[in-house]
């Protein structure tokens, strides 16, 4: 799944369902963010639950393209970039 | 977009911020060196990037965090200040400006935003710690050349559920926070987060512990949460001493105010005895309060008190000045004028009542009137406010100005803490910048014609501000070539405002620059030259209660003085009688009240009638026959004579009788009502009776007519 420009709450409902819906079809899930500007919590919070359920469910998440900016917020999200 | 109500508190308080802004950062050119407006700069930016995400304007947010970021750097030096930076922030702020105060969509204002936007990164990325993509993380931080020492905070955050519903994502705070400093340790509890398929991706459901080193101050981070800490879990907490190994554990030893300090001010202890405990402190690693009560240097309720007054001084927040919706103080004001005119009532009532009643009814009134009389004054303090900020926001307008014109114009800014009712400033700022736009193109030359005049290259402008005589006066002075006098007259004569035969004084010549459509412009300039404003700038003015006067020489420059009135809702009234009518005359343009020999009567073709007041012929203008009332006395010498004066020229006002005077509230009457100008309003007597409030003003000009 490749996203691109800012990823915040304004569009997070739509990133969320397509989201859900590949990871319910799917057991292994790469997230793109190289063409990925900015970030806000809601998305990071979505990588956090994602990332539990696919730990639950065994399957695979990886998130690739991370930016500095970008891993500065997933920093201070909680998650380990 | 967020709630309209919150939107509307931010434009009010973005025009204000982006004004001071404005007005500082052409300020900044001249004073780079200027760390408390620098700093000053910073603050407004930083404001302006919090309300804008609180009021949802997140474009506005994410760019004026860009401009935070580098006037950042020009804080900690990394950036200097130049042309091309005032510039680059000047612009940013028009688009602010457009992106907030426009109606209309500008379909620019994207590609217009970006190109700022990548200016703003170019202009970056001269610095030497820009981040650039594919940096690793801690060349990310910032760090800051600060003189204090390091200290550590430990901040609990737990934002509300529903924070972004409020424009607010608390990733950016936690961002702006990580660049004061290092975070040392972050923990996220993640526990209140459901699972995936539960999850509403709209809500917030992480909360931090931190732990930031930083060499600045608890309220430099508290102002992180400024614009969260209301209605937001946020716990600020200074750690230093459980972090910093040099600093024994008495936790309050790097506050504001030592404990040991706050013991020597309050005379407790003296300081002699503070050195001594503080070098048993070092040895022992004992709290200052314990040694102290255990030495018997004070009590434990003293030491407890001196704790609570530590505590206070922590936390002291900035409470001295509280923003008000201005349409209350309106509101306001208005209620005190149904309380004044409610007392008049009353006082008509204490007239009509026995004698005995009517003398405790009187006194008790009288204090009543003490009472008013003084919260008027408070409320009238209230909606008075400096000129300054006023002035200020012209900085930025003489500078595009002077500059498109290829001249050069220092501003000068006299009185600026001249306070002035909110409404006349509100007002005033048109006339003003109309003023200063034909100061700067028609008055002040270029600089070589101002070299080859012997005048110094620069041009200066003055703004200036003062009280005189229950009035504000603010005065408009440049240095440029002055009015050209005859070229005035040629045209007056070519228009057929004066006759060529007639010999005009310079009075009556300027006041002819005042006349709808008149200008001496050569050209008509993209600034002025039209003939389009003076005019109206007279009306606005008059509107006002105000005047306006110009004074020149030839050559050395121009005076424009706007005369306006300190307040425009309540104002001390001469109440006097014609025939059945009442007619308040206001008593700041009294000067005396008279009572004339037939002998000092006289008419004069062309003048009128003229009576003589010690010793000069002054006009005699019967109010009766102006308003047509139907007076009681026919004759002067059998009536009273109100002298009132107006911009030096004296008047007698002829009435039937004194009332009395009183304060009044000013109610206006609107056009359909008079078109007169010698009246500018009208206000309720106590018997519920309309009394119209003359203008002194008004009323000589509608008689020069």
């Amino acid at each position: 799944m490749k996203f691109e420009k800012d990823i915040t709450v304004k569009n997070i409902k739509k990133i969320y369902d397509e989201i859900v819906k590949e990871f319910e079809k799917n057991d292994e899930l790469i997230i793109d963010l190289t063409d990925v500007k900015r970030i806000d919590l809601s998305f990071a919070q979505l990588i956090l639950a994602v990332g539990k359920k696919a730990r639950e469910l065994k399957k695979v998440i990886r998130v690739k393209g991370v930016s500095s900016e970008l891993k500065l917020l997933f920093r201070l999200s909680g998650l380990k970039v | 977009m967020g709630d309209s109500g919150i939107a509307e508190i931010f434009m009010n308080e973005s025009r204000e911020i982006i004004g001071n802004l404005e007005s500082d950062i052409v300020s900044l050119e001249e004073r780079s060196d200027d760390e408390e407006l620098v700093n000053g700069i910073f603050r407004y930016f930083h404001t302006l990037k919090g309300s804008s995400g609180i009021a949802g304007f997140n474009t506005i947010y994410e760019f004026t965090h860009d401009l935070e970021n580098l006037f950042d750097k020009v804080r900690s030096g990394e950036i200097g200040v130049c042309a091309e930076l005032t510039d680059l922030l000047l612009s940013s702020l028009d688009w602010i400006k457009s992106e907030i105060f426009d109606e209309e969509v500008d379909e620019n204002s994207s590609r217009i935003r970006e190109d700022l936007t990548v200016r703003l990164k170019s202009y970056m990325g001269t610095s030497s710690v820009t981040q650039k993509k594919g940096e690793e993380l801690p060349e990310q931080r910032v760090h800051y050349s600060g003189t204090e020492t390091e200290k550590f905070f430990r901040i609990t955050a737990k934002f509300r559920e529903d924070i972004f519903t409020f424009g607010i994502d608390p990733l950016m705070i936690l961002e702006d926070l990580s660049l004061l400093g290092e975070i040392e340790i972050n923990k996220v509890n993640k526990s209140s987060l459901p699972d995936l398929f539960d999850m509403d991706p709209h809500n917030c459901y992480l909360t931090w512990d931190i732990i930031l080193k930083t060499e600045h101050d608890f309220e430099k981070v508290r102002d992180v949460f400024i614009f969260v800490s209301d209605d937001n879990d946020i716990a600020i907490e200074d750690v230093t001493s459980e972090h910093s190994p040099e600093v024994p554990g008495d936790g309050t030893y790097k506050t504001e105010k030592k404990l040991g300090e706050i013991l020597v001010d309050q005379g407790v202890i003296r300081s002699e005895d503070l050195e001594e405990i503080v070098k048993l402190q070092e040895n022992r690693n004992e709290k200052i309060g314990d040694i102290v009560v255990k030495k018997g240097l004070a009590s434990t309720k003293q030491v407890h008190d001196a704790l609570q007054e530590q505590d206070r001084i922590k936390k002291k927040v900035e409470v001295s000045t509280v923003r008000v919706d201005s349409g209350k103080l309106d509101n306001l004001m208005n209620l005190l004028g149904e309380i004044v005119i409610g007392q008049a009532a009353l006082h008509r009532i204490a007239d009509e009542m026995e004698e005995q009643r009517a003398f405790s009814f009187k006194n008790a009134l009288y204090s009543l009137d003490r009472v008013t009389r003084e919260f008027q004054e408070q409320i009238m303090s209230i909606r008075m406010i400096p000129i300054g900020p006023t002035f200020e926001q012209f900085k930025r307008f003489i500078r595009d100005t002077a500059h498109n014109l290829g001249k050069d114009i220092k501003l000068k800014i006299e009185g600026a803490d001249t306070e002035l009712d909110k409404t006349v400033i509100e007002k005033i700022g048109d006339p003003l910048k109309h003023m200063i736009r034909n100061s700067i193109d028609h008055g002040i030359e270029p600089s070589d014609e101002r070299v080859k005049k012997g005048k110094p290259e620069s041009g200066t402008l003055t703004l200036k501000a003062y009280h005189q005589e229950g009035n504000v006066y603010i005065d408009i002075v440049d240095d440029g070539r002055g009015v050209n006098l005859s070229k005035v007259r040629e045209k007056a004569i070519a228009k057929g405002l004066i006759s060529p035969d007639e010999s005009s004084s310079r009075e009556k010549l300027l006041s002819i620059l005042f006349n709808p459509g008149f200008s001496t412009a050569e050209q008509v300039g993209d600034l002025s030259g039209r003939g389009v404003g003076m005019d109206v700038v007279k009306t606005n003015i008059e509107e006002l209660r105000g005047a306006i006067e110009i004074k020149t020489n030839e050559g050395e420059g121009t005076l424009v003085r706007i005369k306006l009135p300190l307040t425009l809702a309540i104002i001390e009234g001469m109440l006097i009688g014609i025939g059945n009518s009442i007619l308040i005359i206001p008593l700041l343009s009294v000067t005396e009240t008279i009572q004339i020999k037939k002998d000092d009567y006289k008419t004069v073709e062309g003048k009128g009638e003229l009576i003589l007041v010690r010793g000069e012929y002054v006009s005699l203008i019967r109010l009766g026959e102006l308003f047509g009332l139907e007076a009681a006395c026919e004759d002067p010498w059998d009536a009273l004579i109100v002298i009132v004066e107006s911009d030096g020229k004296r008047v007698g006002l002829m009435i039937d009788e004194l009332i009395g005077q009183q304060q009044v509230v000013i109610k206006s009457i609107e056009n359909h009502i008079t078109l007169s100008r010698a009246l500018s309003g009208a206000t309720i007597l106590g018997d519920g009776r309309v009394a119209l409030i003359i203008d002194i003003h008004g009323l000589v000009e509608e008689i020069r007519k």
